[in-house]
């Protein structure tokens, strides 16, 4: 099935026999709706206390006090390009297992609110456009439709690729300047 | 252990063998009334292996008839023997240790508490 | 444990002490007159069959027995080795490694095919068929023979002692004169409750004694009692290690003494432990740490006095059982070192150089963890040491240097880290060909002013290899970067020192363990961080007063102190407090400033991984939570030192 999502971008729709759904889990970042496989979210917590890393890229928001462990929390929206996460009332943080080099990382997502768990069916999962979007489609798996609502599917591969997201971005630089 | 029969005995200076037939027919008359016997060592200045064999007999005695056997306010001359025999696990008794005394009477081994059997 | 486990704890003893042997061996190949292997040799041998003796390996036993016998007469100088006694005895060792092989790992008889081999081998050390005293029953102890050891008596007393006028308090208060009474049981079973007559004696004692001396000693200690009383004497079975070579002689009369009781003594001296198992309990004894911390910050916090108290009686305790529990961790260097012995050998030989190993420090303790990672950067130095460090006989020769070259291994403590350090009297760096490699791979720019000191850093750059000829040794162009990575990722250090023609040496410095470092708590608004305590010298008040150079360095007692300030450092926004403090922090060999806002106190940290998201990020090597919840973040002071100076003069450019 894994497989089959991955190619999903360049074989939209070509098996009509195909109705296999995968769940995400559904948020908003800064007015998106986006969604994340499920079998990666580990769980869901509240946006509270965060320690600021100092010297860390701009997009990497803190870590946080996981029952005793220590977890990064990723400003996502900014590593996308749509600007700070300001947290408010329903921020929370969605907290990922990861996989990097056969070792799993856990990292947590700031996101402005959760929605729910949705079936997407593969059918009705279109390749991200390559333009028009405000994301760059390289971080995306693809676009759900659920009735009139589009929902960004997150490439987790591309998107939290942990030694990319380790590097201090561009952004990161020119805002030094 | 019945209260109203408990005798507190003060063990003589020399807890050694000259006295130690005296003190044996002594401790015989309390133990065989099944009297709980507590004995002050306090003033006891000297004991050796006879002193240190009659208190084993006493103490297994008294184990056996399930009576209370207790030595209280032990001198140093009762710690030594006791520490040198390796007993003092054996006998069971509290021992009031100050600082120092651990080297002083070589109290290294024999200390864990066993039971008669 | 069982007695797998016991067999295991004999298996791995004696696989140490055949290496000690053959290592002897060689030693002694090159040096037949080198009277400390012939002692060492003789010592293992020794060891070997008291250990053999302690588990009934008997034919072991009787193997070992008459090959020390020879080597008591070579250490004596009564015989003379040469080559054909040295190959005599590597096949001596070969058959004690094949007795214990089926002995102790197999479990099974020994083979009299075996045994007529053993014979042979020990006919041509004597150099006669027929052996010296060869009835391997024969290993009655010499009455005068001083043992130094635990000597077991047995002391039954006849009924009518006491009455004669003797205590046998007396006599064991005696005993105690000469060495020390280890444990004593007396033995009341004779005791009889319902025929007692206070006169008579009743016991048995049970004498553990430790001490260096002959049986003919002990008895005469008894002397008196000898006609009122039964005295049975066991020698040691085993002598102890750490004895002087020259009383602790030849014999112990192993037969005799193989019993039970011995075997359960070695029991209690070592226990193998499966090594999660000590990871998970050190993982667990972390967390108590942290959960100690935050009872008693909560009691102070809520100023309960009397749990404030028992609060810090139990942070006591919890820091005994966390050194306890690391001490357990602890292990020697020595072993790791030698394994490099025999690869010196054989890197030598393949290219024909002649070096000898010098090991110092061996006995300094560190993580075993930290051993195990250590291993691989460790081999990496030496070989490059042995292929690029030190040059080919004649060259030595040419350039007036002792033609056999010497690699230095040495370990020792040094504030709060380990330091190991691995030198060689070779040929030094080249700094030309270091500069001219690194220009051709462009890790610098042509015209880069650098100190000899940056030079020979470049060398641990990726993609720099000085070596000019490729051999199988090293040379392949990775490594020196791989090696500080690897030390790097153990919060460890390496750095080098080198002069041409006369060697070089790496230096490399690691924490003493890996999992809790004792740290000084500081905040910089409403961060925490943790200084690991021993990079602090002291903390001052950070006055403007203080303040020379146009706000580059602090005047600390009329000493220039470089600073720096870790809110603008680390782009705080929000203003700054009235008050700030400094921590001064070693670094190397000098010292400099780092400017907070408050300063929280000494707090014991658990290291917590950052996540591999953050391996980039150079100052801060890992986190902590603290006792409120918190997390705290664990600054890499010499790293961060760096990365702001080389911020400072980036931008200066």
């Amino acid at each position: 099935m894994s497989d089959q999502t991955k190619k999903s971008e360049t074989l939209p729709l070509k098996t009509e026999s195909r109705t296999e759904s995968q769940q995400f889990l559904t948020f908003s970042m800064k007015a998106e709706v986006f969604g994340i496989s499920i079998m990666l979210v580990r769980e869901i917590i509240e946006y509270g206390r965060l320690t600021k890393v100092p010297m860390a890229p701009d997009h990497i928001k803190g870590v946080i006090n996981l029952r005793g462990q220590v977890v990064p929390v990723i400003d996502l929206a900014r590593y996308f390009g749509l600007g700070i996460t300001q947290p408010g009332k329903t921020t929370c943080v969605v907290i990922l297992e990861v996989t990097v080099d056969t070792e799993s990382e856990i990292l947590g997502i700031l996101v402005d609110s959760v929605d729910e768990v949705r079936s997407i069916p593969e059918n009705s999962i279109e390749s991200a456009p390559g333009l028009g979007a405000k994301v760059h489609p390289e971080f995306l798996k693809g676009v759900g439709k659920t009735g009139t609502r589009f929902i960004l599917l997150i490439d987790i591969d591309k998107a939290l690729d942990i030694k990319k997201l380790g590097k201090f971005g561009s952004q990161n630089e020119s805002a030094k300047k | 252990m019945d209260k109203t029969k408990v005798v507190k005995l003060t063990a003589v200076e020399e807890f050694t063998l000259g006295n130690i037939v005296n003190i044996h027919e002594t401790l015989s008359s309390y133990f065989h009334k099944k009297m709980n016997v507590i004995l002050d060592f306090s003033s006891n200045r000297e004991i050796d292996t006879s002193g240190f064999q009659l208190l084993l007999y006493w103490k297994k005695y008294a184990a056996a008839h399930k009576i209370g056997f207790r030595i209280v306010n032990h001198s140093s001359a009762l710690l030594s023997t006791l520490g040198t025999f390796g007993s003092v696990g054996l006998f069971g008794d509290k021992v009031h240790l100050q600082p120092g005394d651990r080297e002083q009477y070589g109290l290294n081994y024999g200390l864990k508490k066993e039971v008669f059997s | 444990m069982n007695l797998d486990s016991i067999r295991e704890t004999f298996l791995v003893e004696s696989d140490e002490i055949l290496v000690s042997i053959e290592k002897a061996l060689l030693t002694l190949e090159e040096n037949p007159s080198d009277q400390n292997e012939i002692n060492s040799l003789f010592r293992a041998v020794h060891t070997l069959k008291g250990a053999a003796g302690m588990f009934g390996f008997q034919k072991t036993v009787d193997f070992a027995h008459h090959l020390e016998t020879w080597l008591d007469a070579l250490r004596s100088g009564d015989v003379k080795l040469d080559s054909q006694k040295i190959s005599a005895l590597l096949h001596a060792h070969d058959q004690i490694s094949e007795l214990v092989n089926i002995e102790a790992r197999k479990g099974e008889n020994v083979p009299p095919g075996l045994i007529q081999n053993g014979q042979e081998i020990l006919a041509s050390l004597t150099g006669d068929a027929t052996q010296p005293e060869r009835n391997s029953d024969s290993t009655e102890l010499e009455e005068d023979e001083k043992i130094h050891g635990i000597w077991k008596i047995e002391i039954s007393l006849k009924p009518d002692i006491l009455k004669h006028g003797l205590d046998p308090l007396s006599f064991i208060r005696y005993l105690g004169r000469f060495g020390e009474i280890r444990n004593l049981t007396v033995d009341h079973s004779r005791l009889d409750l319902d025929s007692f007559d206070p006169q008579l004696c009743y016991l048995l004692f049970q004498i553990d004694f430790e001490g260096n001396i002959s049986k003919s000693e002990l008895l005469d200690v008894f002397d008196f009692m000898l006609s009122e009383s039964e005295i049975k004497i066991e020698p040691p079975a085993r002598i102890i290690k750490n004895s002087e070579p020259e009383t602790s002689l030849l014999q112990s009369n192993t037969k005799a003494t193989v019993t039970k009781s011995t075997g359960q003594e070695n029991q209690k001296r070592f226990i193998r432990i499966e090594a999660t198992k000590l990871d998970m309990l050190i993982d667990l004894v972390g967390e108590l740490v942290i959960a100690g911390a935050t009872i008693r910050q909560q009691a102070d916090h809520h100023k309960l006095g009397d749990i404030q108290e028992s609060a810090g009686a139990m942070s006591r305790l919890i820091e005994d059982l966390r050194d306890n529990v690391m001490s357990v961790r602890m292990v020697q260097i020595g072993e790791t070192f030698r394994k490099f012995e025999r690869i010196i050998r054989d890197a030598s030989k393949e290219l024909n150089k002649d070096i000898q190993m010098l090991i110092e420090g061996g006995d300094t303790e560190l993580d075993k963890n930290l051993i195990e990672n250590i291993s691989d950067p460790l081999l990496h130095l030496i070989r490059n040491a042995i292929d690029h460090g030190i040059e080919k006989p004649e060259q030595r020769l040419a350039l007036g240097k002792d033609s056999k070259a010497t690699i230095r291994l040495n370990a020792y403590h040094d504030t709060g880290s380990i330091v190991i350090e691995i030198s060689d009297d070779g040929r030094g760096l080249d700094k030309e060909k270091i500069l001219q490699k690194a220009r051709a791979n462009q890790l610098i720019s042509t015209n880069a002013q650098l100190t000899d000191h940056d030079i020979y850093q470049l060398i641990f750059e990726p993609g720099l290899s000085t070596a000019e000829s490729i051999t199988n040794i090293s040379g392949r162009g990775v490594g020196m970067d791989v090696v500080r990575k690897n030390i790097e990722n153990m919060r460890g250090s390496i750095e080098l020192e080198t002069t041409p023609q006369a060697g070089t040496t790496f230096r490399i410095r690691l924490p003493l363990t890996l999992a809790i470092i004792d740290g000084f708590l500081v905040s910089v608004r409403s961060n925490f961080y943790v200084v690991p305590l021993d990079m602090v010298i002291e903390c001052v008040e950070l006055s403007l007063n203080d303040l020379s150079g146009g706000g580059d360095f602090l005047n600390l007692r009329g000493e220039v102190l470089p600073f720096l300030r870790l809110d603008e450092f680390f782009a705080e926004e929000s203003e700054k407090p009235e008050k700030q403090s400094v921590i001064v922090v070693k670094q190397g060999q000098a010292k400099a400033g780092l400017v907070v806002d408050t300063l929280e106190g000494e707090s014991q940290t658990v290291i917590k991984p950052l996540g591999k998201i953050f391996d980039n990020l150079l100052g801060i090597s890992g986190a902590t939570i603290l006792g409120s919840g918190d997390v705290a973040l664990i600054l890499d002071v010499p790293r961060l030192i760096e990365t702001a100076i080389q911020k400072k003069s980036a931008s200066n450019v």
